[in-house]
């Protein structure tokens, strides 16, 4: 694993804390998957909520409370074991097991919208709190810009902003429009695209632009 | 854990007495009215009891896995969508963590839990923000001065090993086939 630019702690901060909105919740657990630092920093911030939790204060339970439980465990078979397709590995799946499960399926198996200069994306579905999608863009190909601050996790290939390269498990805010990502040659840039504004991206003004800028 | 290794109906009755009304103060902090809260309460017990046998040790103190697992609760009941979480690190048949693995989790575990009491009332409100509100912070690690640190190597070392588990584990069926094949 080669990840130059992890997710910061911020995020994995709020992803411990469970604060996140939905979507970066999904980009953290896919980051989590491609990086071990990143996995051992969740570690000790989920710690710090073990911490929290264990010098919590009491709360009165209902009179029956234990009763309850147990007869909810009575009423439920055994759980020995996890479903065991979880535990298989995929090591050479493009896209981390969280992506798979929201999606269905790997890169290949999904269906791609195309969106101009040979970009395609697959969207997910919009929330309250955020929205997001799967960029594929080929090399050379700028990654569209958006209105609102966006959050890239780079899956397959890479892009540049400037002298910096992100490759696969790098994280990178999307936010300054003279610094645009542009994918590299080789296999097509794939990237999960999240935010928490409204629009959903990209919009299609600055998709037109796009496409006019580059032409 | 008693409740893991037996299904001890005795071990799972004390974590119920000593954890149940801190997860269900945790959850009320975090916004859930006293009936929804008493009830995420009772599912989080029933979790822990049902998947008992998944938690490890060696890589987490009791209060930091039950932690996770009303967090995760909590949002499902908010979400439709089930909470995604990262892809699991162990597979294949994982070995017992080191007995001194454990002690030396459980200590450090303890040691981060004291500290957390002990810090004054503005560095500790900076912490629940960041747990009880919506607000997240980089500084904390920086401006608390928590033993962190220990902590971050005890789970480094437990994913190195998980990770080395897997490459051997991964190595040794690639020869097994290599042998079928060469047969």
């Amino acid at each position: 694993m080669s990840v130059t630019h992890p997710i910061g702690d911020e995020i994995l901060l709020g992803y411990a804390a469970g604060g996140l909105p939905a979507v970066y919740d999904l980009l953290a657990a896919c980051a989590v998957s491609l990086d071990d630092d990143a996995r051992v920093r969740l570690g000790v911030f989920e710690a710090m909520g073990g911490a929290l939790l264990a010098r919590e204060q009491i709360a009165p339970l209902r009179h029956d409370s234990f009763e309850g439980v147990l007869r909810r465990i009575g009423g439920l078979p055994p759980e020995e074991t996890v479903d065991p397709g979880r535990k298989v590995p995929m090591p050479d799946a493009v896209l981390p097991r969280p992506l798979r499960e929201r999606l269905g399926g790997d890169a290949a198996d999904l269906l791609w919208t195309s969106c101009g200069l040979g970009r395609r994306e697959v969207a997910l579905d919009h929330d309250v709190d955020g929205g997001g999608c799967l960029m594929a863009i080929p090399g050379g190909v700028v990654v569209p810009a958006v209105d609102e601050d966006r959050t890239a996790l780079v899956l397959q290939g890479g892009f540049r902003i400037g002298a910096d390269r992100y490759g696969r498990g790098d994280v990178v805010a999307l936010r300054d429009p003279d610094h645009r990502a542009v994918a590299e040659d080789g296999p097509d840039c794939i990237c999960l695209v999240v935010g928490d504004g409204s629009a959903p991206i990209p919009s299609l003004g600055r998709r037109l632009r796009d496409r006019l800028l580059a032409g | 854990m008693a409740v893991g290794a037996h299904r001890d109906r005795d071990a799972f009755e004390s974590l119920f007495v000593q954890f149940g009304p801190r997860v269900k103060m945790f959850l009320l902090r975090t916004g859930l009215t006293e009936g929804a809260a008493e009830d995420c309460m009772q599912d989080v017990m029933v979790a822990m009891w049902r998947k008992a046998h998944l938690y490890d040790p060696g890589r987490a103190h009791v209060a930091t896995w039950l932690f996770t697992i009303a967090r995760n609760r909590k949002i499902d009941l908010i979400r439709r969508i089930r909470r995604p979480e990262p892809e699991d690190l162990p597979w294949g048949p994982e070995p017992d963590p080191a007995q001194a693995d454990v002690m030396a989790m459980q200590e450090d575990s303890r040691r981060l839990a004291d500290a957390v009491a002990q810090l004054p009332p503005a560095q500790r409100e900076l912490i629940e923000h960041a747990f009880y509100g919506e607000l997240t912070h980089s500084e904390i690690a920086a401006t608390t001065g928590l033993p962190l640190g220990t902590i971050k190597s005890r789970i480094r070392l437990a994913i190195d090993r998980l990770r080395y588990a897997m490459e051997s584990e991964i190595a040794h069926a690639t020869s097994r086939r290599g042998d079928e094949n060469a047969g």
